[in-house]
């Protein structure tokens, strides 16, 4: 009775204290699982003594093995594939902003781009970003949307850089710091210059 | 031994009735199995629903959810906080009634059950060693059914689950693997239109063309320039690669650009060999003339 109390209520405070801690579901789980999972190999090996006869403790010993054995394996796949789930919807969100992001940008780059091509010679292509592009930065006002999250230009004589950064969406690397200093997010730089437009999905 | 002898004797000592309730309780969970795997919801099913009356309860599907699901929960909150996440609503550490539901559960089905049927197991063998009466024999009883119950639930059902848990996940990797290369294949088309359409407006202001290379055109070299090297692409995690680029000057005003991904298309090795030399990846095609840019999945 006393080890039941007592590993309730461990088992009850580790997960509190480390979901409090991580604000992961699964992290408090797993931690709370452990506790659970030896206690039960614990109760398994009692169980095995109240049995008198060889024949009885074997099987009582194999029965609770294959239990808690298949205990883990479901609950480890169930683990990995809420997780594979979690990041699978992560990606197609990613998928769906860099579309974004590049088809929204894509125009006014290949309108820079070909506005230059079609300059007398000695126009920067800056200049021709700032004719196209009158009141400053671009686009912020006219084609953010609520995934795109600002856009950022530099232009230069010879290069225009434009850079989108999202608001929510993650990025392929976690730790990879944002330009406005923010970590982890989607991060997606066009570029022009008198060679042409390409693009670099930064993160 | 006879039925009413036996009948007498559970009457004697309720005790005996423990291996009954337990006998049909497993019983109840082979006719589950079979229901999952076998008949989902035939009037077979329903006939043995009815055919097991001491265990109502057993059909009861939210406690007996409850009583495996700890981690199953906690999965569905995390697929939860993943929709969330997928519209930037997701705010974490807070606390909700699915998580007291998770831990409750897991203290239940895998403390509080199994020291239940410990103690009425160790219980009944001491009453019988001992022949005291007490604890009664309804209380060793109800203790060791209960028990016997959570635990039947917490730990069988696992069990049973797995080899289909396990079927259903592979199945969904592979298909995912499926739409993220066909997924990869329309992305690839897109990233090769950005860069053919690039090389379509370099000579625009000149009026079209050439790009051989001659007086006036456009070298190879200065084409290749727009070309980038993308470390990254559209890609998921799993397929995601790098794609080389393969220009071809068909004619004075037609190009041809090639991507190819280093990762398997739709056709395997032997059946389609790329441009680049390798087999089986996506493959994608661009036509470039002066006037537009056509785009093709090749692989």
């Amino acid at each position: 009775m006393r080890w039941t109390i007592f590993c309730t209520l461990l088992l009850i405070t580790a997960f509190i204290v480390i979901y409090r801690t991580t604000t992961d579901i699964w992290i408090a789980t797993n931690g709370a699982g452990i506790i659970a999972v030896i206690f039960l190999i614990g109760v398994a090996f009692r169980v095995t003594r109240i049995f008198d006869r060889r024949w009885q403790k074997i099987t009582t010993a194999l029965l609770s093995v294959l239990l808690i054995g298949g205990l883990l394996s479901h609950w480890i796949i169930m683990w990995k594939m809420t997780e594979w789930q979690y990041t699978q919807l992560q990606v197609i969100r990613r998928v769906i902003y860099n579309g974004e992001v590049i088809s929204t940008l894509r125009t006014p780059a290949d309108d820079t781009f070909r506005e230059f091509r079609g300059s007398p010679p000695g126009t920067t292509i800056g200049e021709v970003f700032r004719r196209l592009n009158p009141g400053g930065v671009p686009l912020v006002d006219s084609v953010v949307t609520e995934d795109t999250g600002p856009i950022f230009a530099s232009v230069s004589d010879s290069t225009v850089e434009m850079m989108a950064e999202a608001r929510y969406v993650t990025g392929f690397d976690p730790v990879f710091v944002n330009h406005d200093g923010r970590h982890g997010l989607a991060q997606i730089q066009i570029r022009v210059t008198p060679e042409g437009a390409s693009y670099d999905i930064q993160n | 031994m006879t039925f009413r002898t036996r009948l007498r004797e559970i009457w004697g000592n309720p005790l005996h009735a423990v291996w009954i309730i337990l006998a049909m309780l497993e019983i109840g969970v082979l006719v589950v199995c079979y229901d999952r795997f076998v008949l989902h919801n035939t009037s077979l099913w329903r006939l043995f629903r009815w055919a097991i009356p001491p265990l109502p309860v057993f059909f009861m599907q939210d406690i007996h959810r409850i009583l495996w699901g700890s981690y199953i929960d906690a999965g569905g909150i995390r697929v939860g906080e993943a929709i969330s996440a997928f519209s930037g609503k997701l705010v974490r550490g807070i606390w909700k009634p699915e998580h007291t539901l998770v831990v409750i559960t897991m203290a239940l089905s895998y403390i509080v059950g199994p020291s239940l049927f410990l103690w009425g197991l160790k219980a009944r063998k001491a009453r019988i060693q001992t022949k005291t009466a007490k604890p009664s024999a309804v209380f060793i009883l109800l203790a060791t059914a209960i028990g016997g119950y959570i635990v039947v639930f917490a730990l069988m059902i696992p069990v049973l689950s797995c080899a289909g848990s396990w079927n259903t996940w592979q199945r969904m990797k592979t298909d995912s693997y499926v739409n993220a290369v066909r997924d990869g294949a329309v992305a690839s088309v897109s990233v090769l239109g950005f860069q053919a359409e690039q090389l379509r407006l370099m000579p625009e202001a000149k009026g079209g063309g050439p790009w051989s290379g001659g007086p006036g055109g456009i070298s190879i070299a200065e084409l290749d320039r727009v070309l980038p090297s993308l470390e990254r692409g559209l890609w998921a995690p799993g397929v995601k690669g790098s794609m080389k680029y393969i220009l071809e000057v068909s004619s004075s005003d037609s190009l041809t650009l090639w991507g190819i991904a280093d990762v398997q298309g739709t056709l395997s090795g032997s059946s389609f060999r790329n441009k680049d030399g390798t087999a089986g990846n996506v493959q994608v095609r661009a036509g470039v003339t002066p006037a537009r840019v056509t785009e093709a999945v090749e692989n």
